[in-house]
């Protein structure tokens, strides 16, 4: 145990420093938010990008290193002593009665979520289904197979997506690799590791932006869904990837409150690219914060701010989509029998895919179906909240009010998203599709943070004074 | 009067949390602490002993039910035999489109197939061409084809 322990932990010291590191170039924190903030939010970064040079470290040497990541490691610690980045300033404080009050509240909600986390953690070694059947099984080959990683990815294994990106399994078997056996531990704890930090980021950002009432309230909130906690035991990439979507959106609040630089900026597109790298939902939600935040950017500073923040997002998006686009053309396989996106009439009834798709765009069940969905998982998303979750934010929302604070883009780039989604359900999918849009639960959680950032970061703090009153 | 509503609603938000945190944990069972186990579990600690058996590129059948205890045991199988390939055996429409790209073809009886539960036993006793390689385990036989 105590072996596994210190393995484990070995795996994590380069990706802490790493993502530390990435966050400095940035920004300073100072006192207690560089445990709170900088070194889980930086760990989770770290994670991701770690995760992602050991896939090209088995694209170039077929077998885990860890080269590409200590070069990284001693660029950044260079760069960073040639770099002066700004401290962050310290939240408003809230009034003392009410951090009397919700001490207390935080110490029942992360107990309780501790005991859920814990138990679902020790009933399931392997994780829950996908985790044993698609990621550890992925990264059980690219740490056993030695040149052969790539049949990791073959289309014999047609019902574990060998189309689905490379980041979680690799980052899982990057940890083997330094734990030197395959300890369950290790994609425990990485879930584990992305909880938090998705929690840490959340409060942080909204935090900094709307004081730490506010923050507080946001983090709780997420904290308090027993679906994303029993998510972050399950070892899927869902968590890893709601952190990576929140990471992307947060940079760019963060560069919004900063007004100069762009070193945000080149985060969020950091972040987005992981995304990418991470699940196949990456490449949806990348377009709608593509399509949002140009809309918005343009509308604020014209061309010239649209210009500045895009070339910032590409340098930072650019290395991972590579990645992406390489996984894709090279190694990734789309399987003749996938539910989605199938290339064989055989599998189409008969029928070819064009004519398939028309079908099933004409068919009102399945728009019928589609609804009825959205209508179940919105309210029922979160698994356990007195109210459903969607509805008691819809009221507490109509009791507050809403600032006048220019808009994040987390809304416009949530509609794309549900958008594409519904259309790819409908036409693409050969499941009944009210079973097939179960998946609803799991892709709305990936977003739940994200949505609790734009829905905290526009609604009226606590202790706000309103702007006519100002 | 509409400041201290929103404050008594952030507090009501905050002890609605709480509750609903504390009840979540009703939900789960806390046996696992003293080490009940899911199917994954129990299934993977049962074929672990087979994969010595195998070399790591093999690609071994699969013949037996597809459900036990809630889990896929070919699927299990294909996460503990890794780098290995397990591949259903039945299934002629991935064999046939891959052999149509020029892809790798897959056997249609493969040297090496795992049996698992009754089904499988049956299939094996319907194949005596087929022989045991390693010590049999409560429902899993790896069986090898006669030369």
């Amino acid at each position: 145990m105590i072996g596994a322990a210190v393995g484990v932990l070995a795996g994590m010291v380069v990706p802490a420093v790493i993502g530390v590191c990435l966050l400095r170039l940035v920004a300073r924190s100072e006192g207690r938010a560089r445990l709170t903030f900088e070194l889980p939010v930086g760990l989770a970064l770290g994670l991701g990008v770690t995760g992602a040079l050991s896939f090209l470290g088995f694209v170039i040497s077929d077998r885990p290193t860890v080269l590409l990541e200590l070069g990284l490691l001693f660029a950044l610690l260079w760069a960073r002593r040639r770099t002066d980045a700004p401290a962050l300033l310290a939240p408003e404080r809230s009034p003392g009665w009410w951090r009397r009050a919700a001490g207390p509240a935080a110490l029942v909600i992360v107990g309780a979520a501790a005991v859920v986390w814990a138990s679902e953690a020790w009933t399931m070694d392997h994780g829950a289904w996908d985790a044993w059947d698609i990621w550890n099984m992925r990264a059980r080959f690219l740490y056993r197979a030695g040149e052969g990683w790539e049949r990791a990815f073959a289309e014999t294994l047609h019902w574990a997506h060998p189309h689905y990106p490379p980041l979680w399994p690799s980052a899982v078997a990057r940890g083997f690799a330094l734990a030197g056996h395959e300890s369950t531990w290790v994609p425990r704890a990485m879930g584990l590791v992305f909880t938090v930090a998705t929690v840490a980021l959340l409060a942080a950002t909204v935090t900094r932006a709307r004081g730490a009432a506010q923050g507080t309230l946001a983090a709780l909130t997420l904290v308090a869904t027993p679906f994303f906690v029993r998510h972050g035991a399950s070892q899927y990439a869902d968590v890893p990837i709601a952190f990576f979507f929140l990471a992307t959106f947060a940079f760019m609040a963060w560069h919004d409150e900063a007004r100069s630089g762009r070193g945000f900026m080149v985060l969020a597109g950091l972040s987005a690219s992981l995304a990418l790298l991470t699940k196949n939902e990456g490449a949806i939600v990348l377009v709608g914060v593509i399509a949002s935040r140009a809309w918005i950017a343009g509308r604020r500073g014209g061309r010239a701010r649209l210009w500045r923040e895009a070339t910032a997002f590409g340098a930072g998006a650019l290395p991972g989509a590579g990645l992406w686009l390489l996984f894709k053309l090279s190694y990734a396989h789309t399987a003749v029998n996938y539910d989605f996106f199938v290339p064989d009439p055989v599998f189409h009834h008969g029928v070819g895919p064009m004519e398939f798709l028309t079908t099933q765009l004409n068919d009102p069940v399945r728009w019928r179906g589609m609804a009825t969905a959205w209508g179940r998982w919105i309210l029922d998303f979160d698994d356990g909240w007195p109210v459903p979750l969607a509805l008691g934010l819809a009221v507490y929302a109509a009791v507050m009010g809403r600032t006048a604070r220019p808009p994040l883009g987390v809304a416009g780039a949530l509609a794309i998203w549900a958008l594409i989604l519904s259309l790819a359900f409908v036409a693409w999918s050969r499941w009944e599709i009210v079973d097939h849009m179960d998946a609803l639960q799991r892709l709305i959680i990936q977003l739940l943070p994200t949505a609790l950032l734009g829905f905290f970061l526009t609604v009226r703090a606590p202790f706000e004074i309103p702007d006519d009153r100002r | 009067m509409r400041a201290r509503l929103r404050i008594a609603t952030a507090v009501a938000w905050l002890v609605l949390a709480s509750v609903g945190a504390v009840a979540s944990t009703f939900d789960e069972d806390v046996t696992p602490l003293f080490r009940r186990r899911d199917c994954a579990v129990q299934i993977a600690a049962e074929l672990e002993p087979l994969r010595d058996a195998l070399p790591p590129r093999a690609i071994v059948g699969f013949m037996g039910e597809r459900a036990y205890d809630g889990c896929d045991p070919m699927m299990v199988a294909q996460y503990v035999f890794a780098p290995a390939w397990i591949m259903e055996q039945d299934w002629d429409g991935l064999r046939a489109a891959m052999r149509a790209r020029g892809d790798q073809a897959l056997p249609r009886d493969p040297a090496l197939v795992l049996v698992w539960g009754e089904e499988g036993r049956a299939w094996l006793a319907a194949h005596p061409r087929y022989v045991p390689i390693a010590p049999p385990t409560e429902h899993a036989t790896l069986v090898a084809r006669e030369p």
